[in-house]
C-alpha cells in the first residue's frame, strides 16, 4: 500500500463517528497488523478514541457557556455533528471551533428552544478566543488623533471584535461560565454541572458589543447603535490594510442614511472616534509586524 | 560528543517543559532551570498573553522549541503557513534547534492532531526525509526528529522502526530527539527489545533526549506524560547517555501536572546518569539501578 493511500484510509477510519453503524475496526486488518496482545481493530480503536476525545475536548473548551445554554447531553450531540461537518483543516487546534457559530446558525436542531441565544453565545465565545491572541498595534495617542486628516490611513485594533446580538445581557453569563470552568480545573467541561443557563434568563433584544483586550485580558463593552455603526464602517472591509478616514466616514454615512440627519450622524462619529481613541482602538493603517 | 551540529553545539543539561500552571511560580520564584522546552504551536499566534508570557520567560531563560504538528511523514507537502509562523517564532526565541515528530497527522489538508505512526517503507523514508530537508532549509536551523509512541504497525512495513529512523535522519541529514519513554512504550506494544533500539540509533545524531511517564493498561502501554519516569525508562536513558554522552535532556509532564518543584525534581534525576559538566570524567554507568 502506498503512503498516500494508507494515510487516506487511516484518517478516514479515525474520522468515522464512534457510534457509527459500521465501525472501521472490523476492516483494520486490511492494512494494520495484529500484535501479540491486540488485534488490528483494537489498535485502530486506540487511535480513534483518542482522536474523538481530543477534538471534542478542544471544541468544548472553547464554548463553556454554549454548553450551559444547550445542556450537557445535547451539547455532546452538537459537538459530534459539528466535528463531522467540520473536521480540522488547520495545523492548529486553536482554529477547530472557528466555524461553529455559523454552523449552529444553520442547524437549529442542535440547540433546542434556545437556538437564537445559543448562536449569540457561540459568536461571543469565539470573539473572545480571537481577541485573546490577536495582534495588537500601537494605539494613536491624543496628539496623533488631533493631527488626523481626511487622508489619514486608519485601522482599528486587530484584537477588537464587533458583535450585533439578538439576545441581551448574555455577556455576564458567558463570563460566569468561563470563570466557573477556570476555577473547576483544566479539563474542558470540569465546571459543566454548574450554572445551567435557562431559557428564562435570556431576553430577546438588540445588543451591540465590542470585545477587546486590555493588558492581556479580554473585556466586553456595550456600544449604542450609533457607535456600533461608526466602528463597523471604520472596520469595513479594510481590516488588513487600513483605509483612509474619509473612506470610513463615507461608509458610515452611506450605511446609516435612514438614521437621523447628517448633523446627528456626524456627532455620533465624533463621539465614537473620541471613545475609540480613549480606549486605544485607533491605530495607523500599518501592516502587522 | 553530545554538543553537536544538530543542537547548535550547545550543552544545555536538564530542562523542563514550560506549562501554563507553572507560570506564577516561575515568575515569582525564578527557579534555576537549565532551559525550558516550549510547544511551538502554543506560541505561533499574533499576540496577547501567550507571547507576553513567553517574552517574560525569554528575559531569564533559554528556550528550545518543540513542535507537534509539522507532520514530516505526511504525504502532503509541509504546510507553508505553519513553516512561516514557526520561523518567525524561532527568531523570537533564538532556539538553537527545532524538533518535531517522526510521524504523520494530516492528509489532503485534513488534520488529526495526533502523532500517527508511519509505515516503515522506503517510500516513506524518501518522503519524510525530503520534508525534513525542506523544513531545515527554510528555518535555517538544525531540525531534530523524535521517535513517537505507537500502538499500530502496518503490513507494508519493510524495516524496523530504528532502521527507519536512522535512514530518515541520514537522508535528511538531521538530528534525532531520542525519546526513551516512547521507545519503551512502543517496545511493549509491539514486542521488540527496547535496548536493541537504543543501541542501534546513530548516537552522533542525537541532539536531545526526552524522558516521561506513561500509563499501564492490561493489553498496552499508553504515552500519557502524567506520571514520574518509570524504572525501565531510566534504564534506557542510562544506556542512551552511555552511548550519546552528555545530551540535553527534557522531562515531559503534560497532564495531571503537579507543582513546578515536583516536576523539576523529577527532571533533575537525570543528572544521576548524565556525565557531569565540569568533572571531565564520564559518570555515566556509575549509578546503580536502585538510584532510579
Amino acid at each position: 500500500m502506498m503512503l498516500l493511500e494508507l494515510q487516506r484510509r487511516m484518517l478516514g477510519d479515525l474520522l468515522e463517528p464512534l457510534e457509527g453503524k459500521q465501525p472501521p475496526e472490523a476492516r483494520a486488518g486490511e492494512y494494520m497488523t495484529d500484535s501479540a496482545r491486540l488485534e488490528a481493530g483494537e489498535r485502530l480503536a486506540i487511535y480513534r478514541r483518542s482522536y474523538w476525545a481530543r477534538v471534542r475536548d478542544a471544541v468544548a473548551e472553547d464554548y463553556p457557556a454554549l454548553r450551559r445554554v444547550v445542556g450537557g447531553p445535547r451539547f455532546g450531540e452538537l459537538l459530534d455533528a459539528y466535528l463531522q461537518a467540520h473536521p480540522s483543516r488547520s495545523w492548529t487546534l486553536r482554529n477547530l471551533s472557528r466555524a461553529l457559530p455559523e454552523w449552529l446558525a444553520a442547524h437549529a436542531q442542535f440547540a433546542g428552544r434556545n437556538w437564537r441565544a445559543a448562536v449569540d453565545v457561540a459568536r461571543l465565545e469565539w470573539a473572545y478566543i480571537e481577541s485573546f491572541d490577536a495582534a495588537s498595534l500601537a494605539p494613536l495617542d491624543a496628539e496623533a488623533v488631533a493631527r488626523l486628516g481626511p487622508e489619514s490611513r486608519l485601522r482599528l485594533q486587530p484584537h477588537l471584535r464587533l458583535l450585533a446580538l439578538e439576545s441581551s445581557h448574555i455577556e455576564e453569563r458567558v463570563l460566569a461560565a468561563h470563570r466557573e470552568d477556570l476555577s473547576a480545573g483544566p479539563k474542558p467541561g470540569a465546571g459543566a454541572g454548574q450554572g445551567r443557563i435557562g431559557r428564562g434568563e435570556i431576553r430577546r433584544g438588540r445588543r451591540y458589543l465590542a470585545v477587546h483586550r486590555v493588558a492581556g485580558v479580554v473585556y466586553y463593552r456595550s456600544l449604542d447603535a450609533g457607535m456600533f455603526g461608526v466602528l463597523r464602517a471604520l472596520q469595513g472591509g479594510e481590516m488588513e490594510e487600513g483605509g483612509t478616514l474619509v473612506e470610513g466616514v463615507e461608509r458610515f454615512l452611506q450605511s446609516n442614511r435612514q438614521q437621523g440627519g447628517v448633523e446627528a450622524r456626524m456627532e455620533s462619529l465624533r463621539e465614537t472616534l473620541a471613545l475609540a481613541a480613549q480606549l486605544g482602538w485607533l491605530c495607523m493603517g500599518e501592516s502587522l509586524s | 560528543m553530545a554538543a553537536n551540529r544538530f543542537n547548535g553545539y550547545t550543552d544545555y543539561g536538564v530542562g523542563v517543559g514550560l506549562r501554563i500552571p507553572h507560570y506564577d511560580h516561575i515568575f515569582a520564584e525564578k527557579p534555576s532551570v537549565g532551559w525550558f522546552e516550549i510547544i511551538s504551536e502554543n506560541y505561533m499566534v499574533d499576540g496577547g498573553q501567550p507571547l507576553a508570557m513567553l517574552d517574560r520567560i525569554l528575559e531569564q531563560y533559554r528556550v528550545v522549541q518543540h513542535g507537534v504538528s509539522l507532520y514530516f511523514g505526511s504525504a502532503d507537502r509541509l504546510n507553508q503557513e505553519h513553516l512561516r509562523r514557526l520561523k518567525a517564532l524561532t527568531r523570537r526565541t533564538k532556539t538553537p534547534w527545532v524538533s518535531d515528530h517522526l510521524c504523520w497527522g494530516s492528509v489532503d489538508g485534513t488534520y488529526s492532531h495526533d502523532l500517527l505512526p508511519l509505515p516503515y517503507t522506503w517510500e516513506a523514508v524518501r518522503k519524510t526525509a525530503a520534508n525534513i530537508r525542506e523544513a531545515q532549509e527554510f528555518l535555517e536551523l538544525p531540525v531534530a526528529v523524535e521517535n513517537v509512541s505507537s500502538y499500530a504497525e502496518f503490513h507494508c512495513s519493510e524495516m524496523t522502526e530504528w532502521e527507519f529512523l536512522n535512514e530518515v535522519a541520514e537522508r535528511a541529514d538531521c538530528g534525532i530527539l531520542l525519546d526513551v519513554n516512547n521507545i519503551y512504550v512502543s517496545s511493549w506494544n509491539h514486542g521488540f527489545d527496547p535496548l536493541e533500539y537504543v543501541n542501534a540509533v546513530e548516537a552522533e545524531r542525537v541532539a536531545q533526549i526526552h524522558i516521561a511517564g506513561h500509563s499501564k493498561f492490561e493489553k498496552y502501554r499508553l504515552d500519557t506524560h502524567d506520571h514520574p519516569v518509570l524504572d525501565p525508562v531510566w534504564k534506557l536513558y542510562r544506556r542512551a547517555v552511555e552511548r550519546c554522552g552528555r545530551t540535553a535532556t527534557l522531562l515531559e509532564w503534560d497532564d495531571r501536572i503537579p507543582s513546578f518543584d515536583e516536576v523539576h525534581n523529577e527532571a533533575l534525576k537525570a543528572n544521576r546518569y548524565l556525565p557531569q559538566e565540569m568533572a571531565g570524567v564520564s559518570l555515566a554507568g556509575a549509578v546503580s539501578d536502585d538510584a532510579a
